[in-house]
């Protein structure tokens, strides 16, 4: 970090900083991207540093606090918010093995870990309150966690032991008779539960820089650092906390583990929302809050005038005038049988002309708007087929091996594709909807290449009555469904391009239309004339019916329906690709939270259920002799 | 031959003790009668337990019993709800567990089937129909109908519930013996013995 003050303003910070006081310097560190839906929970927090930010803090996460959760909670809750990768497993904390949620409190299983030991808290806690904090109890190995004991945290240096799991043997850190070092990658970890405990749980005597206070100085706390941290001093353990969280970053895990427990708890650790406010507050940075937005001037659009074919899509963008004016505009059309828009994209329904208008959400006297002109689409003449026929695809390329063919686009009803060499041999196959596309499955596989020196045959044939065309145009064969022509072609959405068979890969085509041999292209994609050739986005991304399905899921209320919603989150999770799982950690968060409660919820059931079942069996003992063997039987033992 | 004149005899007695009076008010030998009823040898029973949480959300265990020479066999069929994990969804909430178990002698023979996973610590149990388990007693030659006051002594074990009424139709011999009560936080359950003659 860039220093820029003399002597004299470096021996004022020090100074300052004995105090307890840290004196912002307009520093702007690296900031952490705060979770989406954290954003909002951050808007109390005004100041740019030192101890009216560590008050605000305090302020935010004791007063958005809406659960305290028991000793015992942080078990069953430690599930929650740190599972591990396999199934019915927790994430160790120091190690971030896997243990199973069933090897409870025995050796090479795990137990509930007091980041700030509760021995070191000074008696502000037990196993309840701090003691019982999900940001702070974490889930760690049993014999590990003994090791670790109550010794501060701190450096041992090149004399310290390792210390390792029992019976998976794995290094969790290293210590000396007084201290425990974690691993490099949990240092961070360590150091933003530490400060988060810290701002918390302080009983202070006054704090100076409370949302309503007027700032300036104060006396923050009783609790210090170095109960904690084996240091020198105050200033030293903070030092080697702020080196911590600078070496350890906050990585995915923190970020998911953030939101589980904001959940439960309703409060959130800021340090991992913003890594920067630890500088801020101990270090020299500085939080540089948000600039008030200026008065909107005007808007303006990428284009003032378009001209689309029909069914074709174009998307307007609108920018305010400063830049940092709000941007936030409703859209309209001033005929919607020429044009639609719906978030600024355009669909072209119609020959004619209309006026595509962006409104200042903020300011409506405010527009700008565009001229739409929308052309027939190009469609050229040509033969058309009822009926069925059949393409044979060579599938010989060796790209093509190994690879499976996704048809995606839309279809109004459902369509088949044969797998045969003729037409009467077809075995039908299923077109299904899969997320926001298509696939092909024959009994119940996907359509796949088959290995160099074979192909297959595709027969198409349509369950309606929909008539075969070719086209010119795209040079391939297309079909015409309820008035609307489809023809199949490639897919590219969010990143995911569908494979592409080429030309040379066609052997014949059968039928009347022998003579059109010769398709330059036979692109793999139901894709509707007129549209794009990569066809848009359909109008939700597989992030954003994630994001919706887990907000549908009622938290209480009917199992069946509970478990209905879950299972669509579920299935549209699977269909996620690694950056689309990045993107929806918050809502991956909810979803297993509200799986843990699903299954709280069926367990509670069926122990109620076997309950019953004992009672009314032993009921039958007075007319069913070996009622009681029986009771042991039907446990199998 | 000798089961029939036994289940006769008996239901003789029976219909001979209620005939006389059309709402009896609890002396202690018409409950007599009904455990004599419990004692009589039917061809079998079914049990049905409901447990009723929600308008939507309810389990059902059926226990079937057919009596044979010396000892019985148990057709068992339970619905319970099946977890559900990120990595899997689960197509229906239930699963249902099922099998058949064979007791002769008292003892069980053989279980063909999936382990269900209800209490085995059991004692001497078996209803028992006590004047003093019960009040707001209406007793007539058909049925009777009561509420339990005093539940594990009337169900011969420990029933957390409250609000257990009991319901027992007969002819001579049981036709069928339902029990309802209430947990609290959790639903409503119902007992149902339906007595094969």
């Amino acid at each position: 970090m860039k220093k820029v003050f003399s002597k004299v303003t470096s021996l004022c910070l020090a100074v300052a900083m004995c105090l307890g006081i840290t004196a912002a310097v307009g520093v702007s560190p690296t900031q952490s991207v705060v979770a989406d839906a954290a954003t909002d929970y951050y808007a109390s927090v005004t100041a740019q540093g030192g101890t009216r930010l560590l008050g605000q803090l305090h302020d935010l996460i004791t007063t958005s606090r809406t659960k305290y959760t028991s000793y015992a909670d942080c078990k069953t809750y430690g599930k929650t918010a740190d599972p591990g990768s396999g199934s019915n497993t927790v994430m160790e904390f120091y190690t971030h093995i896997d243990i199973s949620n069933s090897k409870w409190d025995v050796s090479g299983g795990w137990n509930r870990e007091h980041v700030w030991a509760k021995s070191l808290s000074g008696n502000l806690w037990g196993t309840t309150g701090g003691g019982s904090d999900l940001h702070h109890v974490r889930p760690a190995e049993k014999d590990l966690n003994n090791h670790r004991a109550s010794k501060k945290y701190g450096e041992v240096g090149s004399g310290g032991k390792e210390e390792y799991t029992s019976v998976s043997n794995v290094l969790g850190g290293h210590s000396n008779s007084n201290t425990f070092e974690p691993l490099d990658n949990v240092k961070g970890d360590v150091a933003r539960i530490v400060m988060y405990v810290y701002t918390h749980y302080n009983s202070y005597t006054y704090v100076g820089g409370t949302t309503n206070g007027s700032g300036g100085s104060g006396f923050f706390g009783q609790l210090k650092f170095t109960q904690i941290i084996t240091a020198s001093g105050e200033d030293a353990a903070k030092k080697l906390l702020l080196e911590w969280n600078k070496l350890d970053p906050v990585d995915e895990i923190e970020r998911v583990r953030n939101e589980a427990v904001y959940k439960i708890q309703g409060n959130r650790n800021p340090f991992i929302d913003n890594s920067g406010y630890a500088d801020a507050i101990w270090g020299d940075g500085s939080v540089t809050p948000p600039e008030p937005p200026a008065e909107l001037q005007s808007l303006s659009l990428n284009t003032t005038a378009v001209t689309l074919e029909k069914g074709r899509t174009y998307t307007l963008k609108a920018t305010p005038n400063p830049a940092n004016a709000p941007s936030g505009v409703t859209w309209s059309s001033s005929d919607s049988s020429v044009a639609t828009v719906s978030n600024g994209k355009i669909t072209a329904k119609g020959e004619g002309t209309a006026t595509i208008t962006a409104t200042s959400t903020v300011k409506p006297s405010v527009s700008a708007s565009a001229t739409i002109t929308v052309t027939p689409a190009t469609v050229p003449d040509g033969d058309e087929l009822t009926g069925t026929f059949n393409i044979a695809l060579d599938l010989t390329a060796a790209a093509d091996i190994g690879k499976v063919l996704y048809f995606n686009g839309q279809m109004a009803q459902s369509y088949y594709f044969g797998t045969t060499e003729t037409e009467a041999n077809a075995a039908e196959v299923v077109v299904e909807k899969v997320g926001d596309g298509y696939t092909i499955e024959t009994g119940g596989k996907y359509l796949e290449c088959l290995k160099s020196g074979t192909h297959i045959n595709v027969a198409l044939k349509s369950s309606s009555s929909g008539t075969w065309k070719f086209n010119s145009e795209l040079n391939t064969f297309t079909w015409v469904i309820d008035g609307t022509e489809y023809y199949l072609g490639t897919r590219t959405n969010n990143g995911k391009t569908y494979t592409t068979i080429s030309a040379s890969d066609i052997k014949y085509i059968t039928g009347s239309n022998a003579a059109n041999v010769g398709v330059t292209q036979f692109i793999v994609d139901f894709v509707k004339v007129g549209g794009d050739v990569n066809p848009p986005t359909p109008g939700v991304s597989d992030v954003e019916a994630f994001r919706a399905a887990v907000a549908a899921i009622p938290a209480s209320g009917s199992l069946e329906v509970r478990r209905t919603a879950i299972n669509k989150a579920i299935v549209l999770y699977n269909a996620l690709n690694a950056e689309d799982k990045a993107a929806a950690t918050a809502q991956i968060a909810d979803l297993q939270a509200a799986i843990a409660s699903y299954n709280a919820a069926v367990n509670s059931y069926n122990s109620a259920a076997d309950s019953s079942d004992d009672s009314a069996l032993k009921g039958a003992g007075s007319f069913l002799k070996g009622v009681a063997a029986l009771i042991k039987a039907l446990r199998g033992e | 031959m000798k089961k029939s004149i036994l289940i006769i005899a008996s239901a003789c007695a029976a219909a001979a003790f209620f005939g006389g009076c059309q709402s009896c008010n609890g002396k202690a030998a018409n409950y007599d009668a009904l455990n004599d009823m419990l004692a009589l040898n039917y061809s079998g029973f079914t049990l049905t337990v409901t447990d009723t949480f929600d308008a939507e959300t309810s389990l059902k265990s059926v226990y079937e019993i057919e009596y044979s020479a010396n000892g019985a066999t148990v057709n068992y069929s339970i619905e319970r709800f099946e977890e559900i994990s990120l990595g899997t969804s689960v197509s229906s909430a239930k699963v249902t567990l099922e099998g058949v178990a064979v007791i002769k002698d008292g003892a069980v023979v053989s279980v063909d089937g999936d382990d269900v996973n209800i209490s085995a610590d059991v004692v001497n149990t078996g209803l028992n129909f006590k004047e003093e388990y019960f009040e707001n007693a209406d007793f007539t030659d058909a049925y009777f109908k009561a509420d339990v006051k005093n539940v594990s002594g009337f169900m011969g074990s420990d029933v957390q519930c409250a609000d257990m009424k009991v319901h027992a139709v007969y002819a001579g011999l049981f036709s069928d013996i339902k029990i309802n009560y209430s947990v609290q936080g959790t639903g409503t359950v119902e007992i149902k013995y339906v007595f094969e003659k």
